[in-house]
């Protein structure tokens, strides 16, 4: 008996990558769908001249910051050069202890102004507001710590625009990005979010704000990650709009009807997921009000990051990133296949609890019982080749979704950097999603111990030339 | 079978590495073909647009030899721009090469995709029977906008009822697009849209936008009219409009308006009193600094500020205020003026002044984004 089961645990375990893999690839085949009609929609670029208007809605960007210092100012001053013509800059200074505030007040040469404001949503003390006397469309919220949530949640009590931006202290966005984010908004009344693609910076060449050149990385833990990043956007987001359950808008890079958010409540504070939350929390607002809300990605306004380069950071964020997940999930479980929260409820929820929660158990649960049984000889190593069946079908369907990214951002230009990716492509297979899934189960443990702080990540700076 | 298997999965991943890598670099060609023909045309067409006469009409044979698509496309992008001889000349060059019998054909084509590109280039055609007014008026919302963003000046005036009518469409892209081009043909539409303002209800609030961004002293005495509108957006708006006229025609509108239920109206009207610069209205002004609205005392506070050392002089009273807020607000804007090398009460700044939530509940209705962007730059001028 014991016999028969560990000789089939190598058919369960590739059975369950190509069934999880197979289900990628259905995503990937519905962005290629959605890719068309996207591009047959924004192919004349309608908003060009209407978004250079001066009656162009409003936009606040928000950025919060925590021990940003070395990057939090190139950050600001790329937002500043956006070519959008009705724009502010909301910085919010989480009680950082290192000289973030100072950075940004000589910089920019930042004043006090009247440090009244409306808190429209609760929030921890704000210290002081600033203003730039050159850039009078840079606010500083000076307060004290109470996690990136609460700094949105600041920044949006400060803002003063009809949509607001929520990006990272360490993000680029690239010049035009705004103004094709705020389509979704002019064309659909019923828009509360937008998303952009989020790529990585490391070792990309930075000039004033802006990536001018894009690269592969070099070490190889950043290059997973830069594989990882254009599948995640083009399945877990794209791929998602046409059926209508688009539940990711990036906390990287989002925009948001202040107006939709503030009536939910804002970010909540609780949550380590907070950008997930937020979304879930909108779409299941408006299915309960009677009035569905839209979330829309879009995969053309493009911003930039920076991706850890250690392991050990990069195992934080993705136990974080897990445990935000089962937060959300566990938050969000009434819609769980319930008709009444439409696609995001029979169709989304349950995919992210089936491929984002169960597959790494699982897949976790049979790596470990095919090594016990290779080593007791109670199972027959040929049946390893079964598995790197299994892995060969998921590094193709992500050589597929590289090919679908070059076919239509073309984002890495050279022979050379494809090469890498392909490479890499396959790599990631043999030991990068063991490792993920070591992070994720880990994330899972810290969870169901209740343990909700987020970690640090060290900041590089971006690299300039 | 299982090696078969494990062999086959991989094969599929090779096969696709190939085409990704073979692509890749097919279309690398493909895109540098593409750059430099579009880079020839496009340096062609620079002659053809803005050299002399003579040079102009040798290109243009050669320009008439570029594939149709190439040409569109690069018109497409060059047309966004392009004004007075430049211009002309595209339009000849559209019609030498039968690119206007082309627009007007997508222009009835049952495809909106088709007639998008049309609506873009439109403003090209100089065919009299063209029917510019079918695209305005086009079932797709796209469609509408794009053709009314590719209007010129000219004939944006021409078409001035037209766009008014759009104002009020259900698409907001329309609607942003009408109103940017009314703006574009600025001073002209000021006639029209003082008709509008008198005769039409529906969807004001965009003219008043407009009225406001037009900054036409002319338009104040039609605004009257809507300063007591039954809607506080309406309101608010003509407030914010108001804000361009000559101080002594709109500040009695505006005090009245000070006065108004809505704490957006209030705080719109404040802040109009000090663009204006009307300086019999700083004691009226400084006894709002006591208001129920956070809001409206931020406003009195920035626009006393901005009215010079007369508004500062209200201020200084205010800071034996028995209302703490006053007080509180005269001393942080005075703080701010010090800061700036002004009088000022005193160089200690206040700790930060936190508002009550219930103190709040009387100012639920906030200024809109337009007032509010109107606070931030005064902010941003302030400091």
């Amino acid at each position: 008996m014991i016999h028969q089961l560990f000789g089939s645990i190598a058919d369960i375990a590739a059975g369950w990558v190509v069934a999880i893999t197979t289900l990628q690839l259905g995503l990937v085949i519905s962005a290629m769908v959605e890719m068309r009609r996207l591009r047959q929609r924004d192919r004349h670029q309608v908003w060009r001249r209407v978004l250079r208007s001066p009656l162009a809605p409003r936009i606040s960007i928000l950025v919060p910051a925590y021990n940003e210092e070395v990057t939090v100012c190139d950050t600001v001053a790329g937002l500043l050069a956006l070519s959008y013509p009705n724009l502010e800059v909301v910085v919010v200074n989480d009680g950082s202890p290192d000289e973030t505030a100072s950075a940004l007040i000589s910089r920019f040469d930042l004043r006090p102004v009247h440090p009244v404001y409306q808190r429209l949503i609760p929030t921890a003390d704000v210290k002081s507001l600033y203003r730039s006397s050159r850039e009078p469309r840079l606010v500083l919220v000076d307060k004290f710590n109470g996690g990136k949530a609460d700094s949105l949640n600041a920044g949006i009590n400060v803002a003063s625009g009809d949509m607001v931006c929520a990006i990272d202290a360490d993000t680029l966005v690239a010049p035009d990005a705004l103004q094709q984010l705020v389509a979704p908004f002019l064309m659909r009344s019923d828009t509360v979010a937008v998303g952009g693609t989020v790529r990585l910076t490391n070792d990309s060449r930075v000039r004033a704000g802006r990536v001018t050149e894009l690269v592969v990385p070099k070490k190889p833990l950043v290059a997973f990650q830069a594989v990882e990043y254009l599948r995640a956007f083009i399945i877990g987001r794209l791929g998602w709009n046409p059926l209508g359950g688009n539940l990711i808008i990036s906390g990287a890079f989002g925009l948001f009807s202040r107006q939709a958010v503030l009536d939910a409540g804002g970010y909540e504070h609780s949550s380590i997921g907070e950008d997930m939350e937020l979304i879930v929390r909108l779409r299941r607002h408006g299915h309960e009000i009677g009035e569905p809300a839209w979330v829309e990605f879009l995969p053309e306004p493009v911003a930039w990051t920076e991706a850890p380069d250690s392991i050990r950071v990069l195992a934080r964020q993705r136990n974080r990133w897990e445990r935000g997940l089962i937060d959300v999930l566990s938050r969000h479980r009434r819609m769980i296949l319930n008709p009444r929260y439409g696609a995001a409820g029979m169709l989304a929820m349950p995919f992210f609890f089936l491929v984002e929660l169960v597959a790494p158990v699982v897949e976790a649960i049979a790596l470990v019982l095919l090594l016990v049984g290779l080593v007791t000889g109670l199972v027959d190593p040929a049946a390893l080749w079964i598995l790197g069946a299994a892995y060969g079908f998921g590094a193709a369907v992500t050589v597929l979704t590289l090919w679908f990214d070059d076919v239509v951002f073309h984002s890495y230009a050279r022979f050379g950097h494809r090469l890498k990716l392909a490479f890499y492509a396959a790599a990631e297979q043999i030991v990068y999603r063991q490792l993920t899934i070591v992070w994720r189960l880990w994330g899972l443990r810290l969870y169901v111990q209740g343990r909700t702080e987020w970690g640090q990540q060290v900041r590089r700076g971006f690299t300039t030339g | 079978m299982r090696f078969q298997l494990f062999l086959a999965a991989w094969a599929l991943f090779a096969v696709l590495v190939v085409g990704y890598l073979g692509y890749g670099s097919l279309a690398d060609v493909g895109r540098f073909i593409i750059a430099r023909r579009r880079r020839r045309t496009l340096s062609m067409l620079s002659v053809l647009l803005f050299e002399s006469d003579r040079e102009a009409s040798a290109a243009y044979d050669a320009a008439g030899r570029v594939p149709r698509r190439v040409l569109l496309d690069v018109i497409q992008t060059l047309a966004v721009d392009l004004s007075g001889q430049a211009n002309d000349r595209l339009r000849e060059l559209t019609r030498v090469s039968g690119l206007q019998q082309f627009i007007v054909k997508r222009s009835r084509s049952r495809r909106w995709r088709m007639r998008i590109q049309a609506a873009q280039l439109q403003y090209l055609v100089v065919d009299p029977n063209f029917d510019r007014a079918a695209l305005l008026a086009d079932p797709h919302p796209l469609v509408r906008a794009r053709a009314v963003e590719s209007l010129d000046d000219t004939q944006g005036e021409e078409f001035l009822d037209l766009l008014l009518a759009l104002l009020a469409d259900s698409s907001v892209a329309v609607r942003l697009a009408a109103q940017q081009k009314i703006l574009d043909v600025g001073t002209p539409a000021v006639p029209a849209l003082q008709h509008h303002m008198r005769h039409c209800d529906q969807r004001l609030i965009e003219v008043l936008e407009l009225a406001a961004n037009l900054a036409d002293p002319r338009l104040v005495e039609t605004l009257d009219e809507h300063a007591s509108a039954p809607d506080a957006s309406m309101r608010e708006m003509t407030a914010v409009a108001l804000g361009n006229g000559v101080a002594r025609l709109v500040a009695p509108i505006l005090l009245r308006l000070m006065n108004d239920d809505s704490p957006a109206v209030r705080a719109a009207a404040v802040v109009s009193l000090g663009a204006v610069g009307d300086l019999a209205s700083v004691t009226e002004i400084g006894r709002h600094l006591s208001d129920r609205s956070w809001a409206v005392r931020r406003a009195c506070g920035v626009s006393l500020d901005r009215m010079g050392s007369a508004g500062r002089m209200v201020l200084r009273q205010h800071l034996s205020d028995p209302d703490p807020f006053a007080r509180d607000m005269a001393r942080q804007v005075l703080d701010s003026a010090a800061q700036r090398g002004l009088p000022g009460p005193s160089p200690l700044i206040d700790p930060l002044h936190e508002i009550d939530e219930s103190e709040l509940a009387d100012s639920i209705g906030t200024p809109s984004s337009f007032a509010r962007g109107v606070f931030a730059v005064a902010d941003g001028l302030a400091s």
